[in-house]
């Protein structure tokens, strides 16, 4: 196995596991939920702008300045929910990524808790997601 | 555009949809490009609709308003009133300040409708109710 795909098959192994870790969470902690959410996309991103051969570091000045530091910091946040398009997801699907960014950072910084209606239609649209980038949540 | 700017364009789109949020920026950042708008007062019934109109909805409404590109950050109206009281504050003027007009507005219609109707010859079943309340 070559080394960009054993990194895919990493991230997107360890997506599906966040995934299920956030539908778990959603209804006794909204707020960690919300954190898996997000991070279940962005690993499954990450995995398949790898496999892609995707460089953030060329094409984003945040990136390369995060990887001047070090080179595992390439994947910024910005870069991954800014770029999700780059995968192949449609408009819609760029917006849950946005979305579920935006809840996970209310969740993780903000005095006020996340709404769990809001966080549920978030949790609804991402195995649709998942499996368009070969990730598969549903029995 | 300046984020006041930005939070004025947004605040008035969104209010076609939902008449009662409020736009205002969260200065809190990741290291990001894009400005973050916290969207308030969100009905807390509406939730839902709410998130299912951002996901669905935004992107195309995006283009249609010729919206600058930002991150929304959504607030209940609950979760506004315990957490961001000055906004809060702000709507509870608004509200009152609204329901005052309206009332205002309410009284100068049925003060217009009144003076056609007392102009018509008193004999008419309208123009007999319209001066017993004006009397």
């Amino acid at each position: 196995m070559s080394d960009a795909k054993a990194i895919e098959c990493h991230f997107k192994r360890k997506a599906r596991a966040t995934y299920l870790a956030a539908a778990q969470l959603l209804r006794a902690n909204p707020n960690s939920a919300a954190n898996r959410a997000y991070y279940c996309l962005y690993q499954a991103l990450v995995g398949e702008l790898e496999s892609r051969g995707v460089r953030p570091e060329q094409i984003d000045a945040g990136a390369a300045k995060a990887a001047q530091q070090d080179m595992q910091l390439k994947w910024t946040h910005s870069f991954i929910k800014n770029n999700a398009g780059m995968t192949g997801l449609d408009r819609r699907q760029c917006q849950v990524v946005r979305d579920a960014y935006a809840l996970r950072r209310q969740g993780d910084y903000e005095l006020c808790d996340v709404s769990g209606p809001m966080l549920d239609e978030v949790l609804k649209r991402i195995p649709d997601i998942l499996e368009c980038l070969g990730i598969q949540v549903r029995a | 555009m300046t984020v006041a700017e930005m939070e004025c364009k947004w605040q008035a789109a969104l209010r076609k949809y939902f008449p009662t949020v409020i736009v205002r920026e969260v200065l809190f950042r990741e290291e990001d490009n894009l400005p973050l708008l916290g969207v308030y007062m969100i009905p807390d019934e509406h939730a839902s609709k709410y998130m299912q109109f951002s996901l669905d909805e935004r992107p195309d409404f995006v283009v249609r308003e010729n919206l600058p590109d930002c991150d929304l950050s959504p607030s209940t109206a609950s979760v506004t009133r315990e957490h961001f009281p000055s906004i809060w504050a702000e709507a509870q003027s608004e509200i009152r300040r609204n329901a005052s007009s309206a009332k205002v507005r309410s009284r100068k219609k049925s003060v217009s409708k009144k003076v056609p109707v007392s102009k018509k010859s008193s004999g008419s079943k309208t123009a007999r109710r319209s001066n017993a309340v004006s009397n």
